[in-house]
C-alpha cells in the first residue's frame, strides 16, 4: 500500500511536472495566448471570480518575453473581458458546440485586433504561419480547459456550500 | 417625507444598482485602464520602464530553471523507485528473520527451564555464573606431546597464567603462558595436565589426563570400569584449581567390554572461548 501511494504521489508530481514544463515552453515557442479561454469560461461561470490581478501580471509576462510595449495584452485582454460582459447572458447554459464555436470567433477577433494593431500601428511583422497555429491551438485546448475550469468550479462551489 | 427626499432616495437605490452591475466591470475595466496607462508610458518614456523588464525576464528565467530542474529528477525515478523496493523487501525479510530467532529463543527459554527444573530433581548442583572474558582462537597446536591453543587475549585484557578455560559447560583447559596480546591455552587432551574429575551419575572419583587425541586416560591406572557408561565425568571443587560441574569428558562403552574415557573437547576446537577471572584469586 505504501509503495503503491508513494509510487502514484510520484507519477503525479511527475506529470505535473511534465505538464507546466511542456506548456511552458509551448506558450513560449508560439506566443500563445492562453489566458483568452481562461478568461471566456470564467467570465461565463461566474465573471466576479475572473482573476484580473493574475492576468495583468502574466500580459506583463507575455509583452516582455514577445518584446512588445508593456501593456499590449493587458489593454486587449480587458478590453476582451468588457466585450464579453454584456454577451454574457447569451451565452449561459447554452450548448457546449455553440460556446465552442463563439470562443473560436472571439479568439480569431481578438488575434486579428492584436495582430492589425502589432502590425499596423507598432510596424511589428509576424508570420501569418503563427497566427494559424495560434488560433488553431486555442481552439483545439478550449475543451480540456472548458471541462476542468467547470469541475473546478463545481467542486469549489459545493465545498463552499458544505 | 417630502418630495426632495424621495427623489434622494430614487438616486440613492439608482447609484446602487449601477454600481451592483458596474461591479464585474471593475475588474477588466481597471485592468484595461492601467494597461493602457503602461502602454503609453513604455511608448513615450521606454528607459523608465526598463527595470520593470529586467524584473520579469529574471522572474522567467529562474521560473525555467526551476522547472528544469523538476523535471531532471524524471529518469532517476525509477531507479529510486527500485531502490525502494529493494528495501522493502530487505525488510520483509529481516522481519520474517527476527521473527524466526525470537521463536528460538522463546524455545531456547522454555528449554533453559526445563533444564533447570530436571537438575533440581535429579539433585544436581547447579553451575554458577562467573565472570570471564570471551576471547578468539587464533591458533592450535596438535600432537601427542602437546595439544595447546593460541587465544588473542593477554595481560592488557586482564588474562592472567594459570586462568581456567572453558567453553560453554565444557572444560577447554587452562592458561600456561601469557603476553600482553595472546596467551597459550594448555588443553584437557595435553598430556601434561592432571585434573581431578567425579562420576557425574557413580559418584566415583578419579584423575584423568590427556593422551594428545581424543581419549583421555586415568593417572592412577583405576579401572574404567569404575565408572557408568554414559555418565559425563566432572570437574570437582578438590585441588581448587578448576571450577566445580564443568564437563571433562565422557564414559563410552565398547564392544569388547571395556569402557573408553571420551574427551568432551572435540574438534574442530570452538572459535570463542570463555576465560573465567575468578579462579585467579582461588589458586593463588
Amino acid at each position: 500500500m505504501g509503495e503503491q501511494s508513494v509510487l502514484i504521489r510520484s507519477c503525479v508530481y511527475y506529470a505535473l511536472c511534465a505538464l507546466l514544463f511542456t506548456l511552458f515552453f509551448v506558450a513560449d515557442a508560439i506566443g500563445a495566448a492562453f489566458l483568452l479561454p481562461l478568461i471566456f469560461i470564467t467570465i461565463l461561470i461566474n465573471p466576479q471570480h475572473t482573476p484580473w490581478v493574475g492576468i495583468f501580471c502574466i500580459s506583463l509576462f507575455q509583452d516582455t518575453l514577445s518584446n512588445i510595449p508593456l501593456g499590449v495584452h493587458g489593454s486587449l485582454y480587458g478590453l476582451y473581458g468588457l466585450f464579453l460582459m454584456p454577451q454574457r447572458k447569451y451565452l449561459f447554459k447554452r450548448a457546449f458546440f455553440f460556446t465552442w464555436v463563439i470562443f473560436a470567433i472571439t479568439t480569431l477577433a481578438f488575434l486579428g485586433v492584436r495582430e492589425g494593431f502589432l502590425m499596423g500601428v507598432m510596424h511589428l511583422s509576424k508570420h501569418p504561419v503563427n497566427f494559424v497555429t495560434e488560433c488553431s491551438f486555442l481552439a483545439l485546448m478550449f475543451p480540456l480547459l472548458f471541462r476542468f475550469l467547470t469541475w473546478v468550479h463545481v467542486t469549489l462551489s459545493a465545498r463552499h456550500e458544505s | 417625507m417630502g418630495p426632495s427626499s424621495d427623489w434622494m432616495l430614487s438616486l440613492a437605490k439608482g447609484s446602487l444598482h449601477a454600481l451592483k452591475s458596474a461591479i464585474p466591470f471593475a475588474g477588466a475595466g481597471t485592468t484595461f485602464i492601467v494597461s493602457l496607462c503602461l502602454f503609453t508610458l513604455s511608448i513615450t518614456q521606454p528607459t523608465h520602464l526598463s527595470f520593470v523588464r529586467t524584473l520579469v525576464l529574471d522572474t522567467s528565467l529562474s521560473f525555467e530553471r526551476t522547472l528544469k530542474e523538476l523535471f531532471e529528477f524524471a529518469p532517476t525515478l525509477h531507479r529510486d523507485f527500485l531502490d525502494m523496493r529493494r528495501a522493502a523487501a530487505t525488510h520483509r525479510q529481516l522481519e520474517d528473520e527476527n521473527a524466526r530467532l525470537k521463536g528460538w529463543q522463546d524455545q531456547a527459554r522454555i528449554l533453559a527451564r526445563e533444564n533447570t527444573l530436571l537438575r533440581q530433581q535429579l539433585n544436581l548442583s547447579m553451575l554458577t555464573t562467573l565472570p570471564h572474558l570471551t576471547a578468539r582462537v587464533i591458533g592450535q597446536q596438535r600432537g601427542e606431546a602437546h595439544n595447546r591453543l593460541l587465544l588473542a587475549a593477554g595481560y592488557d585484557q586482564g588474562v592472567a597464567e594459570e586462568i581456567p578455560v572453558v567453553s560453554g559447560r565444557i572444560l577447554v583447559g587452562h592458561i600456561a603462558k601469557c603476553g600482553n596480546s595472546s596467551a597459550m591455552v594448555v588443553t584437557t587432551k595435553d598430556p601434561s595436565v592432571r585434573i581431578p574429575v567425579v562420576g557425574e551419575h557413580s559418584g566415583k572419583r578419579s584423575v584423568v589426563t590427556g593422551t594428545g587425541g581424543a581419549r583421555l586416560s586415568l593417572v592412577h591406572a583405576q579401572d574404567t570400569k569404575t565408572f557408568t557408561p554414559g555418565e559425563f565425568l566432572l570437574t570437582t571443587t578438590e585441588g581448587a584449581f578448576y571450577p566445580p560441574d564443568y564437563i571433562v569428558g565422557r564414559v563410552v562403552a565398547q564392544k569388547d567390554g571395556t569402557h573408553a574415557l571420551m574427551c568432551a573437547l572435540e574438534e574442530p576446537m570452538p572459535p570463542y572461548v570463555s576465560i573465567l577471572k575468578h579462579a585467579e584469586a582461588s589458586h593463588g
